[in-house]
């Protein structure tokens, strides 16, 4: 046999066992997203099985037929963990061989020097023990015939797989599994049975290729899997230093050998990324985001000396690893009646460094807050992608500009309560004191009764000087200068 | 004298029902309040009742939406005409497409009111240019600005414009709050409305939400300090309600369509419709009986008279012409309700009862001390039949003189929950949890209860079941807003059957709106507004019965033996017997499970004993405990008790059980002295559901009068307890004889031909309680097979062979297009197809068609095909379309696939059609299965108390909410429905297992109960084999 294809069974859910240290004898299902009460079984293992469970079924039907069943979430991130494990062990095994699924791999066995199949299977399956998934082998003439022969559970002929089976696992194409099913068909073998011309003048030539496939009259060739570039780079410091001229001397170097190989493979920057770890253990990451792809190591250099500064250390550090994001790289020309930044990394860098200064939680450009309450506002992040909301329809009661107090000044105000309001007599403290010779209001202001309920109602007022003043009182006695009309 | 209110009937716009705008103006101290809800009438109807009630005036208007320029122009009617005028334009909007302006429309009678949000642009042009139009159109003195003070910034500014328009303009200034709501704390739903209409969240609507509650209605004092610096608006105000108030709906003009001549084709005077009333029914009584006898000639007379002086001669010359109109297009029909009380009605041929012979009540139908229209409910059969009756109707008095009535829909628990967690940012997990915890009866919903207190500690139970800590910011806003919006108007639906007419045209009574069915329009009052307004309606019901009787009995004359259901013997043994041994599937009324494990006990043997069985299992009786005295009286192991010594005549033939709603009334008139009027409100309470606060009033009444009559609490507990479970599902006397003539004809057809009886059943279902493959098992067990489809034998409906074999329509293949069905039978019309290739050639099913017909059969019987798969393999491949071959003569096959085994011909026979007419799932198992399991024949045989396991196919799941949490399954096998009892605890344990199989194989022992019946009770329960069968049951109704 020239081709081996490994096939780790159900591996979104089996990983998850594994992780858990759960028995294989228990029988487990992987639950569809969304709601619980409509969901149902997306993948079950073996165990399972025993119970006539299979992917599809309802989970209360699931749970009414095997009561013990464990439901488990989808991880995304402990499956494409283990999928780079599985790669790895295969990347061990052999120089050449395809990534054919996310859980199947195809192996060419012809530059192995194999003495006894059984024995390489044998010692391969225990070989991967480590990784604790069921490991499904199967062996072929062809990489097709390796691959079904590793779909089917029960042994290691491609002919005896059943056809539901196939169906479900999706990786050939059977376009009508219903039809075949309804001709009573179980297997690849009841289908290699039929004539073959019959076949493809009923069904087409998808099964006519399967046709040929399960006896082996066709030959396809791998797609030979290669590790991706990797534009990442780290260096440990022995003994750990305590500031960062260190770490960036070293990064820069760092830095120009990761431009060079991203310019090698004409790509630019879009991305820096940093992990510093620190003689105490702890650890610090981020992504510094990129206002335009650059290949420039100086332009890097400064984002990461511009956040190093930015940044107090909890301990020496004593490793630093850095990572650039890879893009096409941006080729454009400024125009002269272009309106935009020359340089946006540039500009970037002075607003993180301003960032720094000020403290992240107050730095933003202001934007007003679709609500009744007034001056609320919310700091939106400075970001390249940020789009200047279209301006709120506003209609001012009065021509006057208003110089608001930010924030309000508490003030002692002598009123009387009139109907359902209080009616403000006398401004007693603040800035502006006085009788009120004439009042606008009040205009009561209510919201958020359904969380964090707000109520105040607003004066206009007219002191005895002739200041015109903003008040607003909030029950049940704080009186506030909101503003004065200037 | 608020104006322009609107309230929840503007249907996502104002949060108060009409009836609590009214209630509070009352309080209040306002003398009139104006409801101008969006669009339509829809909610004047109540205001005007409830303002009867409280001593007030409704000002009828409306506010029209994105008319000629303006965003929401607001009317309000100052007189009959003005009312007639509105709402013809109201029906143009919504009939029309292409109406959008007024200028053309006379709408004279109206009176116009700018209102600051009148404009999308309220600039001082554009409010100028408004103003003027309005003025040219409507006439200066019938146009209005109005202000607002919502206390609102810029308001003052906007309201100066206004002025200075008026003033430039002269027009008159009028004060107003538009109130959204009747009390500031409403202003939480109106701000969930304005979510839900924006399809936003609370958090997410921001300013689309007031910046204030102060949309509220306010006192006249309110309005008056409120307006200080206008004074002249606020007097025009009471002056214009004051004009508006001259008009009410007590005077809508409606009047019912006089009957036409059919001679001259002109409508008959009052005198002439009595005349010919009295014509029609003589004729009737002849076809009716051969003599008349005194009691008959004397009530007939007395009804006349009755019918006479109310003046609704014109009524009955109605309704007998729609019912003389179904007969003559062969549309079975009959009459129930109160109707059946009348011997006119029988007479001409409107019900099926005679009245006398039954000692029937004429009063409870009509009577000359109640001044409401006399109720005929009319059942068709269901379908395209019933349409034709209904379409008749909107011909003969088209265009716009007939409507269905309206059926608000209104927020029920679950809708309430879901849509207030949704706009409170909860996630969609929560109501599905607190929605299956209400399905499954397991907690409350806040809806009705002991006290207002207690319900909302249960309903916070409950949302804390569903996942939602109490602790939450947002737990009481859920709990304050799910109560507030539960029952609220959420929109327009149809009623079922309730149909309304006019013969100058109903637009100008009430607007009309298109019915989401195709040619059909609704008016915007359901039934109990039309009712309340003197509109009469007659409901055109869908009785799936009906339709499979009328097949029936078509099916009797086609094969030589017709049946006149009018003739056949109401005391028939054989029909009796059945009904005895309770074997009943299929027929009306008594074929649940528990109407089944009732007739053992009842052993009904007269007519008036299937009426009695049929009242009986109703919730009604159920939750007034009054079952089980009934029959325990009837087999003499209770003694009878009449509750008080006055209520022998009553209770006498129900033994001492009240069991019909005309009891309950006599009883209350009897007990409590009520007058025909206070029964006749008892009775409408009762009916009508809509509103507690009608119960909680006439029962507080009912105690009232007890207590001046020094009743004895004890009796007095009971009787409230009667009327308690009756205000639940009210049962009618009559209405239980006209539904037990239908359920004794379907037994009666079911004895004597049960061949055409099972024929009518599967054509047409969906209907009744079980499924086709129960039918046909139950055909089986009466020794009638079914043949199966056949492209060469079936047409489109099942047929009957001969008496002991029907053949199955091409229509029972799920997927089988209807024109390709009539297809095959229209071309083997002339010449039988002689070949596969030939079929195909000739009906070209698509490729889906043909598969599903050769997987079913349907193909076996053409030559050269062996079996299904044999047909599977050669319909795959079209036909050559080859000029010079031979295509009707068959070609010789290569035998390629093995033919279906008969598990797998059962999978595809209940894939494919839903049933099987081979042999039952579990004869099948049985083959297979070594173990020795009870039968549902063999129960019969078991000593109670036996232990033994059974299974079969689930056919029914029961868990009525009166039986404590224990469930009920019927359980079919090849010898017939075996019935288990799980108890709470069992049910609880099992209860995956029991919701989610089709198959079970349940543990547990004999037990048998009254008339001898065995049940098995459930000790556990188990999953059997087959679960991924395509079958169907009746579950959890």
């Amino acid at each position: 046999m020239n081709y081996a294809a490994l096939h780790f069974q159900d591996l979104p859910l089996n990983c998850l066992l594994a992780r858990d240290g759960t028995p294989q004898s228990q029988p487990a299902a992987l639950l569809s997203q969304g709601e619980r009460e409509k969901s149902h079984l997306i993948a079950v293992n073996q165990a399972a099985r025993k119970f006539s469970l299979s992917p599809g079924l309802r989970t209360t039907r699931g749970l009414a037929r095997c009561p013990d069943l464990l439901l488990l979430d989808p991880d995304p991130i402990e499956e494409k963990s283990a999928r780079r494990e599985a790669l790895a062990f295969i990347d061990s095994l052999v120089p050449d061989f395809e990534l054919t699924t996310p859980e199947t791999f195809l192996l060419d066995l012809s530059t192995l020097l194999i003495a006894s199949e059984s024995d390489w299977t044998k010692t391969t399956i225990a070989a991967s023990s480590y990784l604790a998934l069921p490991l499904q082998i199967g062996l072929g003439k062809t990489p097709d015939l390796a691959h079904l022969a590793s779909l089917n559970p029960n042994n290691n002929n491609p002919l005896t797989l059943k056809i539901a089976d196939l169906a479900l696992a999706k990786t050939f194409p059977l376009p009508h599994a219903a039809v075949l099913q309804l001709w009573g068909l179980q297997t690849l073998d009841d289908l290699t049975q039929l004539p073959r011309q019959g076949l493809a003048e009923r069904l087409g030539s998808d099964l006519a290729q399967l046709h040929d496939l399960a006896l082996g009259k066709t030959h396809r060739l791998l797609k030979l899997h290669r590790a991706k570039d990797h534009y990442q780079v780290e260096h440990q410091f022995e003994p750990a230093v305590i500031n960062h001229e260190p770490v960036l001397f070293i990064a820069k170097r760092l830095l120009q050998t990761l431009c060079t190989r991203l310019d090698h493979h004409q790509r630019a920057a879009t991305e820096l990324r940093l992990h510093l770890l620190f003689e105490n253990g702890a650890a610090h990451a981020r992504k510094l985001a990129l206002s335009e792809p650059t290949l420039s190591h100086k332009v890097l250099l400064r984002t990461l000396h511009t956040h190093l500064d930015t940044f107090t250390a909890p301990a020496p550090v004593s490793e630093f690893y850095l990572e650039l994001l890879p893009t096409l790289p941006r080729h454009s020309q400024h125009q002269l009646f272009q309106r935009g930044l020359k340089d946006p990394n540039q500009f970037a860098d002075t607003l993180r460094q301003l960032s720094a200064i000020v403290g992240p939680s107050n730095f933003g450009i202001p934007q007003p807050l679709d609500t009744h309450r007034p001056d609320s506002t919310t700091l939106h992040p400075v970001t390249p992608d940020f789009k200047l909301p279209p301006p709120q329809e506003n209609q001012p009661a009065t021509n006057l500009p208003l110089k608001r107090q930010r924030p309000p000044i508490s003030i002692n105000v002598a009123s009387e309560k009139r109907g359902r309001h209080q009616h403000p007599l006398a401004v007693l403290t603040g800035p502006h004191q006085g009788q009120i010779r004439s009042v606008r209001g009040p205009f009561p202001l209510s919201g958020s009764w359904w969380e964090s309920s707000w109520q105040h109602a607003q004066w206009d007022i007219e002191l005895d000087d002739a200041l015109l003043l903003q008040l607003s009182f909030t029950p049940p006695r704080k009186w506030h200068l909101l503003g004065i009309y200037a | 004298m608020e104006l322009l209110a609107k309230s929840s009937f503007s249907f996502l716009r104002g949060s108060s029902p009409p009836e609590a705008l009214i209630e509070r103006a009352a309080e209040l101290g306002h003398t009139s309040l104006g409801l101008v809800d969006h669009m339509g009438y829809y909610g004047s109807a109540r205001a005007h009742a409830a303002a009867q009630k409280y001593g007030l005036k409704a000002i009828t208007g409306a506010t029209l939406e994105n008319i000629s320029h303006f965003r929401a122009l607001t009317i309000l009617n100052k007189s009959r005409l003005g009312y007639q005028n509105l709402s013809r334009l109201l029906t143009d909007l919504h009939c029309e497409q292409d109406v959008n302006n007024f200028r053309a429309r006379d709408l004279t009678g109206t009176h116009a009111v700018l209102t600051p949000d009148s404009l999308h642009n309220p600039t001082k042009a554009n409010l100028l240019a408004a103003a003027t139009a309005l003025k040219n159109h409507f006439g200066p003195g019938n146009v209005s600005i109005a202000l607002h003070r919502h206390f609102r910034r810029g308001e003052e500014k906007r309201n100066r414009l206004l002025h200075d328009l008026a003033a430039h303009l002269d027009l008159p200034l009028l004060a107003t709050n538009s109130p959204l709501y009747a009390t500031r704390p409403d202003r939480l739903l109106a701000d969930a409305f304005t979510c839900l209409r924006e399809h936003k969240t609370l958090d997410d609507a921001g300013r689309l939400l007031e910046s204030n509650g102060e949309r509220f209605l306010k006192s006249p004092q309110d309005i008056h300090s409120l307006f200080t610096g206008y004074p002249q608006a606020v007097t025009h105000a009471y002056a214009l309600a004051e004009e508006c108030s001259t008009f009410s709906l007590s005077n809508l003009g409606y009047r019912f369509p006089s009957y036409q001549n059919p001679e001259t084709g002109e409508l008959f005077t009052d005198r002439e419709q009595c005349e010919y009333l009295r014509h029609v029914v003589k004729k009737g009584l002849a076809t009716r009986f051969r003599i008349l006898s005194n009691k008959h000639t004397q009530q007939i007379d007395e009804e006349l008279r009755t019918i006479e002086n109310l003046g609704f001669s014109g009524y009955f010359l109605i309704v007998w012409d729609l019912v003389r109109f179904a007969r003559s297009q062969g549309i079975l029909c009959q009459g129930r309700g109160s109707a059946a009380n009348s011997l006119v009605c029988y007479a001409i041929g409107v019900t099926s009862v005679d009245p006398v012979e039954g000692g029937l009540l004429f009063e409870r139908f009509l009577s000359e001390n109640r001044q409401s229209w006399p109720d005929i409910d009319i059942d068709f059969p269901s379908g395209e039949r019933r349409e034709a009756v209904i379409q008749y109707l909107f011909k003969k008095y088209a265009p716009r003189g007939a409507a269905m009535t309206a059926n608000v829909i209104t927020y029920k628990p679950r809708s309430a929950f879901r849509e207030m967690s949704k706009i409170l940012g909860f996630p969609e997990s929560i109501a599905n949890r607190f929605t299956d915890l209400c399905s499954s009866g397991e907690s409350s919903t806040g809806h009705g209860g002991p006290t207002p207190a207690e319900q909302t500690m249960a309903l916070a139970d409950t949302i804390q079941r569903s996942g939602l800590s109490p602790s939450h910011p947002r737990f009481q806003p859920l709990l304050q807003l799910y109560q507030a919006i539960l029952d609220s108007p959420r929109h327009l639906g149809q009623h079922s059957g309730g149909m309304v007419f006019c013969d100058d045209g109903l637009d100008h009574i009430v607007p009309l709106q298109p019915a989401s069915m195709e040619n059909r329009t609704v008016l915007q009052w359901d039934k109990d507004d039309c009712e309340d307004l003197g509109i009469v309606k007659v409901d055109l019901l869908g009785l799936g019965m009906l339709a499979a009787m009328e097949d029936t009995l078509r099916l009797c004359e086609q094969r030589g033996h017709p049946v006149n259901l009018a003739k056949i013997s109401k005391s028939d043994p054989a029909t009796f017997d059945l009904l005895c041994r309770a074997d009943t599937v299929g027929t009306f009324q008594v074929e649940s499970r528990a109407q089944m494990a009732t007739l053992p006990i009842m052993q009904p043997r007269t007519f008036y004993d299937v009426a009695v069985e049929v009242a009986i299992i109703r919730p009604g009786p159920i939750v007034g405990d009054l079952v089980h005295p009934y029959l325990n009286r009837r087999t003499g192991r209770e003694q009878i008790d009449y509750i008080h010594p006055d209520f022998e005549p009553i209770l006498k033939r129900t033994l001492g059980v009240p069991l019909f709603q005309e009891q309950v009334l006599r009883m209350a008139m009897v007990i409590a002295g009520f007058t025909g009027v206070e029964a006749d409100f008892l009775r409408k309470a009762m009916s009508f559901k809509k509103s507690d606060d009608r119960m909680n009033e006439i029962i507080e009444k009912l105690k009232r009068r007890m207590n001046e009559r020094r009743i004895t609490p004890s009796v007095q507990e009971r009787v409230i307890q009667s009327i308690g479970s009756f205000a639940l599902y009210g049962f009618p006397e009559s209405h239980a004889i006209s539904f037990a003539l239908i359920a004794y004809a379907s037994c009666w057809l079911k004895v004597h031909r049960p061949v055409e009886f099972y024929c009518g059943l599967i054509n047409n279902q969906p209907m009744g309680f079980y499924s086709v493959n129960t039918l046909l098992q139950d055909a089986r067990r009466h020794g009638i097979r079914a043949k199966p489809v056949s492209v060469l034998h079936s047409m489109v409906e099942t047929g009957v062979l001969n008496d002991a074999t029907l053949r199955l329509g091409l229509k029972r293949l799920k997927g089988l297009q209807r024109q390709t069905a009539e297809r095959i039978v229209e071309s083997r019309s002339e010449v039988q197809f002689a070949s596969l290739p030939d079929f195909l050639t000739r009906v070209s099913p698509n490729k889906k068609e043909r598969r599903l017909l050769a997987a079913s059969g349907a193909l076996n019987d053409l030559p050269e095909v062996e079996h299904r798969r044999d047909a599977l393999w050669q319909a795959e491949q079209l036909p050559l379309d080859d000029l010079f071959a031979t295509p009707l003569s068959p070609q010789p096959q290569e035998k390629v696939l093995e033919m279906m085994n008969a598990n797998e011909r059962l999978n595809t026979d209940f894939a494919l059609q839903g049933a099987t007419n081979g042999p039952h799932p579990m004869r099948l198992w049985r083959q297979e299965q070594s173990a020795t399991l009870a039968t549902a024949a063999s129960l019969y045989e078991m000593p109670h108390g036996k232990p033994l396991r059974i299974a079969g196919l689930v056919i029914c799941r029961q868990r009525p909410g009166t039986a404590k949490g224990h469930c009920f399954i019927s359980l079919e096998d090849e010898y017939g429905i075996a019935n288990l009892f799980v108890p709470r605890k069992t049910f609880h344990q099992f209860k995956l297992i029991i919701t989610s199989e089709s198959f079970l194989l349940a543990r547990g022992r004999v037990q048998i109960t009254e008339g001898g019946q065995p049940t098995v009770y459930v000790t556990s329960l188990e999953p059997l084999g087959h679960s991924d069968l395509a079958t169907t049951s009746h579950d959890f109704h």
